[in-house]
């Protein structure tokens, strides 16, 4: 494309910036022409016609932001969602799809941070067919252009009409101009068209903004039945699950296994901490089922968590061994691939397909009533109460012997207790006053942070010196590779060291607060 | 920002063809520029199609602030906008006068636009007076349009004159040769003998050309109306010779 029609379209996709109106009725731009006709001297330029697609994440994080990002083949431009004023914009080559292949600049800077390790994916396409009236005075000179644009909505092959909008854009030092021409629209069957194109086409291509999120935000009827509660809860998670399957399958993101597998380790906390509210040999079976769903994501999510370190570790290698580091990683992808085709002819199984069916139809069916089911009447207030106390109390124990017996086990038993507390005030903090369980979530996140980094740092480890065991030091090259894998393991012990320092005081912090809440 | 003033004290010389072209240039690299017509005449307004005509008169170029943005008009062209050129300014030199700081007025007054332009060119009238001693502390550089002819190289010795005596720094002076006939001896003797003693002169020049005396009646650059010309692309190579000293010789 020429630098000039490059430029044009620059301006043209610049926003609705000036003032939008819409056609009241049928509209023809040949007829707007030879209408304005009467009145000015009008000089229209070539048409263009270019196709815009609407991007953004899985979960919306764009949107969250009250952000648009709009591509054409040859820029990226950043609007605001509310007006389509333009923030950024930046010549690209090809659409992007994660941070990394946004150019650097302002945009990157920009969406990195929001974007993360998401993948960004398309929602809409829009064609327009952009049309520039230029109004001149008696010089020839242009005192205001009109920018009509006619927008069509390409859904699964076929285009259907969407908008027809009329923008103004004023040039400097000519305002009476462009208030003439605002007035005119106004008498000419022109109505003011605030707001940008990005609602109304999501809309008409049946796109749903926040249609997914992973976040549980459920508000539960604190005299609801326990079981009742239990299976809406249920229910959430499920869907999660059904809704990252395809991402898994095409590869989108590791984001897609990371939901899916948070939203398996959810159901199976509640299947085991909200006790007695479910016939035991359903929640027996359902037990053992997702606990079976949960290993065969191991593999994969494994792999995943070690490739997303590769800048971090080559970040910590002193420069002389960071190349050398490479070899690990390719290594790392090639059974990366292989895993990943394993978990998909597991989701397309009939094993899997059966698992979920009976799933869903024990969530959707009305409860039956069951001895073992000894709670299942009682209202969710008071089961979530109880639980949540002898969770709490759990906690404390495990962590007071943490501190007398700092082993392996003492440390695991801890982490354990504390996710499933975890989950239990995630799943009913809507229960509470948020005064009173703020500050015992906080304290326990800190406190499972800590944990986790912990308990990531001896998996690390563990997993290098396996590498380092299998790592053929044969070549000049590989002996370096292992001398970089040391280097590495090195770096953790330091981390691990930092944080046992640091473990006591937020332990203490948890236990303080969970004695001052209410439970 | 960096200034630039296209000058020459004799009229004639392509000066405003010079200013109207290579403004156009700088914009369309996605610079956003002001060319400001100081020259009575308006030649640069007529070229743009713009009314001469500004409110307030030489309180403009005088006081500037408010007087300046209000009277910058759009041309027709991305990133390109233009301070028109007002008949009152016949008047300028004996406005400066009576104003304090007379000789760096231009420069106090223009450098608030520094957010806005990335590049201010002026085309200034052909003169000697407060308003070229103006133009001189004003400008980052000086854009110097000689024909190779005796007379026009004769006021450009002046020009230097007039720099050494003020004690402004020469080195701000780019001098290239405009008007060019390659077919006359003349022009191309006296064009290799400054080449060889003067290092102020670019290598590119504008030669001369139909086209460019055309723009009077296209009113539009030559880059628009005749955009792959002998003139445009003379424009184009002296605006990236240009490019390159400015970049070299980063502040003067």
């Amino acid at each position: 494309m020429k630098k000039r029609d490059r430029i044009r379209q620059a301006k043209v996709v610049a926003g609705a910036q000036g003032l939008t109106f819409q056609p009241v009725g049928p509209f023809n731009t040949e007829r707007l022409v030879s209408a304005l006709r009467h009145t000015y001297t009008v000089q229209a330029e070539v048409p263009q016609q270019f196709p815009s697609t609407y991007y953004d994440t899985y979960d919306w994080r764009l949107f969250n932001k009250s952000l648009a990002l709009m591509c054409t083949p040859t820029h990226a431009c950043l609007q605001s969602l509310g007006d389509e004023s333009l923030l950024v914009q930046t010549e690209i080559t090809a659409a992007p799809v994660f941070r990394q292949d946004l150019p650097e600049g302002e945009l990157q800077t920009r969406l990195s941070p929001i974007l993360s390790i998401r993948a960004l994916r398309p929602l809409c396409t829009i064609s327009t067919h952009s049309q520039t009236l230029r109004i001149l005075d008696h010089n020839a000179k242009t005192v205001v252009r009109l920018v009509v644009d006619q927008h069509h909505l390409m859904h699964e092959d076929a285009s259907r009409p969407l908008l027809t909008r009329v923008c103004i854009k004023p040039i400097r030092g000519y305002d009476k101009a462009a208030t003439k021409l605002r007035k005119w629209l106004t008498h000419h069957d022109f109505a003011p068209l605030p707001g940008s194109l990005y609602p109304i086409a999501l809309a008409a291509a049946g796109r749903v903004p926040n249609d997914y999120s992973a976040k549980l935000r459920l508000h539960f009827d604190p005299q609801a039945r326990a079981d009742a509660a239990t299976q809406e809860l249920l229910r959430f998670l499920c869907q999660v699950m059904r809704q990252n399957e395809a991402g898994i399958i095409e590869d989108v993101d590791t984001e897609c296994l990371h939901d899916f597998r948070v939203a398996i380790r959810r159901t199976r906390s509640a299947l085991g901490q909200i006790k007695s509210v479910f016939p035991a040999r359903i929640t027996a079976r359902f037990k053992r089922d997702f606990a079976y769903l949960g290993s065969i994501t191991n593999p994969l999510r494994d792999l995943d968590v070690y490739l997303l370190q590769q800048d971090r570790y080559q970040a910590r290698l002193p420069e002389h061994l960071r190349a050398d580091i490479e070899p690990l990683f390719a290594s790392l992808q090639r059974q990366r691939a292989k895993a990943h085709t394993t978990l998909v002819r597991h989701l397309r199984s009939k094993k899997y397909a059966t698992i979920m069916t009976d799933w869903e139809a024990f969530l959707t069916s009305p409860p039956e009533p069951d001895a073992s089911a000894t709670q299942a009447a009682r209202p969710i207030l008071s089961v979530a109460r109880k639980r949540i106390r002898k969770k709490c109390r759990a906690v404390v124990k495990s962590g007071t012997q943490l501190s007398d017996h700092p082993d392996d086990k003492s440390l695991h038993q801890l982490r354990i207790e504390c996710k499933k507390l975890r989950y239990l005030l995630e799943f009913f903090s809507s229960l509470f006053e948020t005064d009173d369980i703020t500050p015992l979530i906080k304290s326990l996140r800190r406190l499972q942070d800590n944990l986790g980094d912990f308990h990531d740092a001896c998996v690390q480890q563990e997993a290098l010196h396996a590498f380092a065991n299998d790592w053929l030091s044969t070549t000049p090259e590989s002996r370096r590779t292992l001398r970089a894998i040391d280097s590495l393991i090195g770096c953790l012990e330091g981390d691990k060291q930092r944080l046992g320092e640091a473990f006591s005081g937020l332990f203490s912090n948890f236990a303080a607060s969970s004695s001052k809440a209410p439970f | 920002m960096t200034i630039l003033a296209v000058f020459h004290m004799k009229g004639g010389v392509g000066k405003t063809a010079a200013a109207v072209n290579l403004a156009y240039l700088m914009a369309q690299s996605g610079a956003k520029t002001l060319i400001c017509d100081l020259d009575s005449q308006g030649s640069v307004t007529y070229y743009f199609r713009i009314e001469p005509k500004v409110k307030a008169g030489t309180k403009v170029l005088t006081k500037g602030g408010k007087h300046i943005t209000r009277n910058i008009k759009g041309t027709d062209y991305d990133h390109l906008d233009l301070l028109p050129a007002d008949l009152s300014q016949r008047h300028l030199a004996t406005q400066l006068d009576q104003v304090k700081r007379s000789k760096r007025r231009f420069r106090d007054i223009l450098a608030p636009l520094h957010q806005e332009y990335t590049y201010i060119i002026l085309d200034c009238p052909p003169t000697i007076s407060l308003v070229a001693d103006n133009i001189a502390m004003a400008a980052d550089r000086l854009l110097v349009p000689v024909i190779p002819t005796t007379l026009s190289i004769h006021a450009y010795d002046q020009l230097l004159a007039f720099f050494r005596k003020q004690k402004y720094n020469q080195d701000k002076i780019i001098a290239f040769f405009s008007m060019v006939e390659r077919r006359k001896i003349m022009h191309q003797t006296l064009m290799q003998d400054l080449w060889e003693h003067d290092p102020h002169f670019l290598q590119n020049i504008i030669p001369y050309a139909a086209d460019i005396e055309k723009m009077g009646l296209h009113r539009e650059p030559v880059a628009v109306f005749a955009p792959h010309s002998l003139s445009a692309q003379a424009y184009r190579r002296l605006w990236d010779e240009i490019q390159g000293w400015l970049s070299k010789t980063a502040s003067v």
